[in-house]
């Protein structure tokens, strides 16, 4: 199978995360932070040295502000949901995708209590001004995603970040297409809560996410409460975090795998995120050439876009042609992507795209194939037109 | 020395705390509160063990400084104050 699907997982997983996740499963299967006996706190110490690993990662000064969750889409629940229980709004871009969108509608059971910035693709400056535009005294937060999962654009988070601090506003960024694949660096840009998979660009297992706070995190209410291991005698959950957003047993084999994610993603260095992208410029390049073939956005490029390329065939319903690839053993991903505001954005809400997203493992000869059948199926409209 | 035990609530801070205190030449163990029904309740503690090349200290210099950093890094100990 040739697998350009990694905007919703990445596969496979490196051998180091399987590992990891098999090892877990022997060695560190009791539940961390609820016994003492020796197994417990093995599995305790590997879930801490996870948390550690997270906060030098994304530059987060404290390990106790790395939450795990399930996925992005629960941390960014706890994120929006905590800021803006209590009233208020949040500025969101115009790519946002649901995990952003729903969360915001949900608390919005009368008039919305979102404002929808337009972003500008390639001009930061253009994309921050729409930002300010739509804050208003009741503002909270931005809340924004850091690049569409649909059409790979990049938000501009540093420069977003410094006008919520300017504007005295919380700063939430959905890493869920970035997070391994652009450095974060949440000391030196001042966002307050980055939410990311486990599981897409940190190459780690489906089932792990995190919430890594800032100071603000102390702030934050929890969104579940239950078991911590922690103050059974108290009725609330413990004022500290980690443990006050993380009721209930944590995923440790998930997160040793996560862990051992995060160090191969070191590993490999940003070079092999500019070679991917190298070879997703190239593909776009060879697309470009095919007859009846739609593009929406520019020449992908490091730091510019995320590995997304979204297109579609003219005459070709987007799951068609994603049936068609995978009846040739290639995966992708057609339709909304779970991003209608993006695909407003780009005027493909109606049709929806087919999306194709690499990852470290994907290799020129994929796209050489995958560029041979597009082109068979957009000759065949053609022709079927002509 | 006679091993000194600060009870710290959660794992976390038990082992951020035992990161810190190592960091700054002081072993210490990690283990489970013991009185559960106390006024602690269930948690963690973290027990001072020794120093590493401190050893003119006085085991109460030692539990001083302990305190000093775990409250510098803002780790509530419940019972060493």
């Amino acid at each position: 199978m040739i697998y350009l699907d990694n905007a919703a997982t990445t596969w496979p997983k490196p051998y180091d995360v399987r590992r990891a996740v098999a090892e877990a499963m022997v060695l560190y299967g009791a539940n961390p932070g609820r016994s003492g006996h020796r197994m417990a706190m093995a599995a305790a110490r590997e879930v801490y040295r996870c948390r550690e690993a997270a906060a030098a990662f994304f530059s987060l000064p404290d390990p106790a502000g790395v939450v795990f969750t399930a996925n992005c889409t629960a941390a960014l629940n706890i994120a929006i949901k905590g800021i803006l229980r209590d009233g208020g709004r949040a500025v969101i871009s115009d790519m946002e995708h649901n995990s952003v969108l729903r969360p915001l509608h949900a608390l919005s059971p009368g008039a919305p209590r979102y404002d929808i910035a337009r972003v500008v693709p390639g001009d930061d400056p253009a994309t921050v001004r729409n930002f300010e535009r739509m804050i208003t005294p009741e503002t909270r937060a931005i809340v924004c995603t850091h690049a569409s999962n649909a059409f790979g654009t990049v938000l501009p988070i540093a420069d977003l970040a410094d006008l919520a601090r300017r504007s005295g506003l919380l700063m939430v960024v959905d890493g869920a297409q970035t997070a391994g694949m652009l450095p974060i660096d949440m000391g030196r840009t001042g966002i307050d809560f980055l939410c990311v998979p486990g599981h897409k660009g940190l190459y780690g297992p489906a089932g792990t996410g995190m919430l890594l706070c800032g100071s603000a995190g102390k702030l934050l209410p929890p969104l579940t409460e239950g078991g911590t291991g922690v103050n059974s005698l108290a009725p609330d959950q413990p004022e500290e975090l980690p443990e006050r957003l993380e009721a209930g047993t944590l995923n440790t084999a998930g997160i040793c795998g996560l862990r051992a994610g995060l160090r191969w993603v070191s590993e490999q260095g940003e070079q092999a995120g500019r070679r991917k992208m190298r070879q997703l410029a190239e593909f776009y390049r060879m697309m470009r050439g095919v007859p009846g073939v739609s593009i929406y956005t520019g020449e992908p490029a490091y730091g510019a876009s995320a590995a997304v390329l979204s297109l579609n065939i003219a005459g070709q319903a987007a799951e068609t042609v994603a049936a068609e690839l995978d009846r040739h053993g290639i995966a992708v991903r057609a339709g909304l992507h779970c991003a209608p505001l993006a695909h407003r954005h780009y005027g493909t809400i109606q049709t929806g795209t087919v999306r194709f997203s690499p990852s470290i493992f994907t290799v020129p000869e994929d796209y050489q194939k995958v560029y041979e059948i597009i082109r068979g199926i957009a000759a065949k409209t053609v022709a079927k037109s002509g | 020395m006679e091993p000194i035990t600060l009870n710290v609530s959660s794992v976390t801070n038990a082992m951020r705390a035992q990161t810190l205190l190592r960091q700054n030449g002081i072993r210490t163990a990690v283990g489970r509160v013991s009185d559960p029904g106390g006024s602690s309740g269930c948690g963690y503690h973290i027990t001072i063990t020794g120093s590493i090349g401190l050893g003119q200290e006085t085991p109460e210099q030692i539990q001083e400084k302990a305190l000093r950093l775990l409250k510098a890094a803002e780790i509530k100990v419940r019972n060493g104050e």
